[in-house]
């Protein structure tokens, strides 16, 4: 297992109106490690975020963010993703309005 | 100097546009759905900049609510409960130059897309629900013509230009449409006028550097010969942020790789029905089963009433009541007007 680096979980505009921050700061070694600790750390994250079987919910993407460019979670087969220094999380949704 | 070159010098000026994009742009027929705040802005931005021809389609009719943010419209729009589109063309037409205007006040559906969208060379995206954009997306594949998705609510939103062939299209990055419900709408979680100037902004530079190109993407100018990298943009102008990531096709998306068109193809079960006799409209929900509960929850802020009763939501908000069922499907009563059942419905369920 990987060290735990420090990891920051940047949120959409609208997310940051309900919850009021604008990002989570956590410390993970893997993809799916930090998305946890941020669920720790505010729980109602989940529930924006996650349907019930704990998948990402249809309108939501999350992007890996490495020096190499974003890449979304969608089309990964496992989250346990290793982290590296710098590295961040890009929580971005549909939007409907016009 | 001709008054069409004097109109357009500024523009022709810049480089990688130039007299040979000026020429591509007036000789470009654009479709635009949806003519209010997004679709005011872009349709400003391309008959200031002269193209060919827009079609410009709407359902809806002016009320006062849209006028801090939709450009096209007045006081008296509102007061006369004007439609959309009839307004947009009277503010447009007082622009001059030479595009050529047509208004088609409509709802765009599967059944009318292909007859208003014959022979564009860009379909923009002036939508405020997801079922359009997914229909529009759809088509836009099928025909190999570019379109330009925007979304915006609260403080930010999303553009994406959608290059057949070459792009992402909407399905790579949301395979399937969400349930009723479950996004914010301009209407519940409110809007600011600066974030729809700058996502339709940042659609209608992207119109105009996809009129202006080569079909390749490549610019007229021999000064720069980068072809266009489509990028997913979202853009908050609250917290002044930008953030771009790739937009690259999926492999198996089921619009541009399986090139199964669901959205174009859907049988005409889904159409909203009048029921007879009772100044109602039923609308069919996408198929996904809405949470009832948080919807319900978040209409408080802006219903006038809201009765949740397990198997059904009954939400009473601009004189109707819309009754949303856990199937998706929701009556909404008080008119027998379908396209302003469907602009509620969109309006306040979402999606």
């Amino acid at each position: 297992m990987s060290t735990p680096i420090p990891c920051t979980i940047e949120l959409p505009g609208m997310i940051t109106v309900l919850l009021g921050i604008r990002s989570v700061e956590v410390t993970a070694s893997t993809l799916a490690g930090a998305l946890q600790a941020a669920y720790e750390k505010e729980p109602a994250l989940r529930q924006l975020l996650m349907d019930e079987s704990g998948s990402f919910r249809e309108h939501v993407l999350c992007y890996h963010r490495t020096a190499q460019g974003a890449a979304s979670t969608r089309w990964m087969a496992t989250l346990n993703v290793p982290l590296t220094l710098g590295d961040s999380i890009l929580i971005m949704q549909a939007v409907s309005g016009g | 100097m001709s008054s069409n070159d004097t109109r357009f010098d500024r523009q022709i000026r810049f480089a990688p546009l130039g007299e040979v994009g000026q020429a591509r742009l007036q000789s470009s027929r654009v479709l635009l759905v949806g003519t209010g705040a997004l679709g005011g802005v872009i349709a400003q931005n391309l008959v200031r900049s002269g193209v060919g021809e827009l079609i410009l389609c709407d359902r809806d009719i002016v009320e006062l609510s849209n006028l801090p943010r939709q450009v096209l419209f007045e006081d008296r729009h509102a007061a006369e409960k004007c439609p959309k589109v009839s307004a947009a063309l009277e503010t447009l037409s007082r622009i001059g130059g030479p595009t050529k205007l047509r208004a088609e006040a409509c709802h765009v559906d599967a059944e009318n897309l292909p007859e208003l969208a014959a022979g564009v060379d860009l379909v923009l995206d002036g939508t405020d629900n997801l079922a359009t954009r997914y229909l529009i997306n759809d088509w836009s594949v099928s025909e190999g013509i570019p379109w330009v998705y925007g979304g915006v609510v609260g403080s930010g939103g999303l553009v994406m230009p959608v290059l057949p062939g070459q792009s992402a299209c909407l399905r790579c990055i949301f395979p399937d449409p969400p349930p009723a419900g479950s996004l914010p709408t301009c209407d519940s979680a409110g809007v600011l006028a600066p974030a729809v100037g700058v996502i339709a902004s940042m659609q209608a530079g992207a119109a105009l550097r996809i009129l202006c190109s080569e079909p390749n993407g490549t610019e007229p100018s021999a000064r720069s010969l980068a072809a266009m990298e489509p990028k997913l943009l979202q853009i908050d102008v609250w917290t002044g942020s930008m953030l771009a990531v790739d937009a690259s096709r999926r492999p198996g998306c089921p619009t541009c790789d399986l090139r199964e068109f669901d959205f174009l193809h859907a049988p005409g079960g889904r159409d909203p029905v009048i029921l007879c006799g009772r100044n109602t409209v039923q609308i069919s929900g996408s198929g996904i089963r809405p949470d009832l509960v948080a919807i319900a929850a978040r209409s408080v802020a802006f219903a006038d009433e809201v009765i949740n009763l397990g198997v059904l939501l009954r939400i009473s908000v601009e004189e109707v009541v819309l009754t949303l069922f856990p199937d998706g499907r929701a009556l909404v009563e008080g008119t027998d007007q379908v396209d302003r059942a469907r602009a509620l419905y969109d309006r306040y369920l979402g999606a």
